[in-house]
């Protein structure tokens, strides 16, 4: 039978009818808040908004870190290596930015991929780098944050969610106190 | 999935080139358009062209002005050409703001302008979709489904290419309706009603989404809006305004 267009009733009947479905269906498809919400994603996935996938590398001095001790605080992880370009542009200012808010609660982590130590330790130390490096000499890590092109930056809030994701450099120093900033004023964690 | 692209040697993130591609040829569209809609095509063009200069530009200035104490000690980093340090919606206010003073001060027909960017804005968000997809952004929910694509160690549903095929197929069918309006706008009423209608349903299946008390999906709810305005304004235009011209006798 051929629906009549022309005439109100089937408007108004087709009005309600599309009402009624609607709302069935913002009821039916309704989320668990506890998965969604306020970006605590059950999965940890290397994404913007989502946990962040836990991590457990040394450091060039032989200390282990992971990235769950780390909970609570706000931590920008920079995946790099001396032969990029971008990257050795950008470390001082991850530095820098390491040095003005580490008392407020920023951790910064680089996290060298699959670079010999010895010449790693020697770039350190020629900029005179504080900030933590890392050593992901079998690329595992960078593998399960699924590390494409370096420099790749997380930065993950205090509750462990990466709030930011950034392919590419060199980041500013402005940008990235932008970003830490206000994070750093968020409650949470733990 | 293909976030990063390599370009002779050159790596390049797929979302954001699908952003400016959709935005191209979102005004090139929208310019072949307004030839069928009586719009002026130079205009739309120049007006789809500097609106997106204006959300680029905006997008960072506001990004600066909002975080001023950190841009305060180098504040040439402003200017910096990296693709971080945007504010979309600061930029989205700043691109309106620009197109309408464009808008109005040419004088530019709101109906038929409005028509003639309806299939531009469609074809541009479904490129979007589509680099939403490739970049891993806005992923589907997992889902046991023999659609499930595998995406990040999880099957999942694969919402924005479903998005994107949806907004190809409005696009079609909106360029194809160009000279067949009954009121002028009708073409741009009838894109917000499929664009909500399509977000209502689809956005069931997105992994992530704002939510409202209950567990209700805010984008649900304002689609449900948008479509229900959308709708009623057809109906006024069909039966209300039709009916006051035919009561009205011509002078």
């Amino acid at each position: 039978m051929a629906v009549d267009w022309s005439k109100r009733a089937t408007w108004h009947w087709a009005m309600a009818l599309l009402v009624a479905l609607s709302v069935a269906w913002i009821a039916l498809s309704r989320a668990d808040p506890v998965s969604m919400g306020e970006g605590a994603a059950a999965d940890p996935l290397p994404r913007k908004g989502y946990v962040a996938p836990d991590l457990r590398l040394q450091t060039l001095n032989g200390e282990m870190v992971s990235l769950s001790d780390l909970r609570g605080q706000v931590v920008i992880l920079n995946f790099w290596a001396t032969w990029c370009p971008a990257c050795r542009t950008e470390m001082p200012a991850l530095d820098q930015v390491y040095r003005a808010y580490r008392d407020q609660g920023l951790e910064v982590v680089a996290v060298n991929v699959q670079e010999d130590p010895a010449g790693t330790e020697a770039f350190v130390q020629e900029l005179g780098l504080d900030l933590p490096v890392l050593v992901d000499l079998d690329g595992t890590v960078s593998t399960r944050y699924r590390v494409t092109s370096l420099p790749t930056t997380y930065v993950i809030d205090r509750a462990g969610v990466i709030r930011e994701v950034t392919v590419g450099g060199p980041l500013s120093r402005a940008y990235l106190a932008s970003t830490v900033t206000p994070l750093l004023a968020e409650k949470g964690g733990e | 999935m293909a976030p990063v692209i390599h370009v002779l040697g050159v790596a390049l993130q797929t979302y954001p080139l699908a952003i400016l591609a959709a935005a191209a040829l979102a005004v090139w569209l929208a310019a072949r358009a307004a030839q069928r809609t009586g719009a002026d095509e130079g205009r739309i063009d120049d007006l789809g062209t500097y609106a997106l200069l204006a959300t680029a530009l905006g997008a960072r200035l506001v990004y600066a002005a909002l975080h001023w104490s950190a841009y305060r000690a180098t504040p040439l980093a402003v200017f910096s050409l990296s693709l971080t340090a945007l504010s979309w919606p600061g930029g989205a206010v700043v691109g309106i703001l620009v197109g309408g003073l464009y808008w109005w001060r040419r004088r530019l027909p709101v109906g038929p302008t409005l028509d003639a960017l309806a299939p531009g804005i469609a074809l541009g968000l479904a490129i979007e979709r589509t680099g939403a997809f490739l970049g891993g952004v806005g992923l589907g929910a997992p889902t046991t489904l023999p659609w499930g694509v595998p995406i990040l160690g999880a099957s999942r549903h694969p919402v924005q290419l479903v998005e994107a095929a949806f907004l190809l197929g409005t696009t079609v069918l909106l360029w194809l309706r160009l000279e067949r309006h009954s009121f002028p706008g009708q073409g741009f009423v009838q894109f917000v009603a499929l664009y909500a209608g399509q977000r209502l349903f689809l956005e069931a299946f997105r992994a992530q989404t704002p939510l409202l008390p209950g567990g209700v999906r805010l984008v649900q709810v304002v689609a449900l809006a948008a479509l229900l305005g959308a709708v009623a304004y057809l109906y006024h235009q069909r039966f209300t305004r039709s009916a006051v011209r035919v009561d009205t006798p011509d002078q």
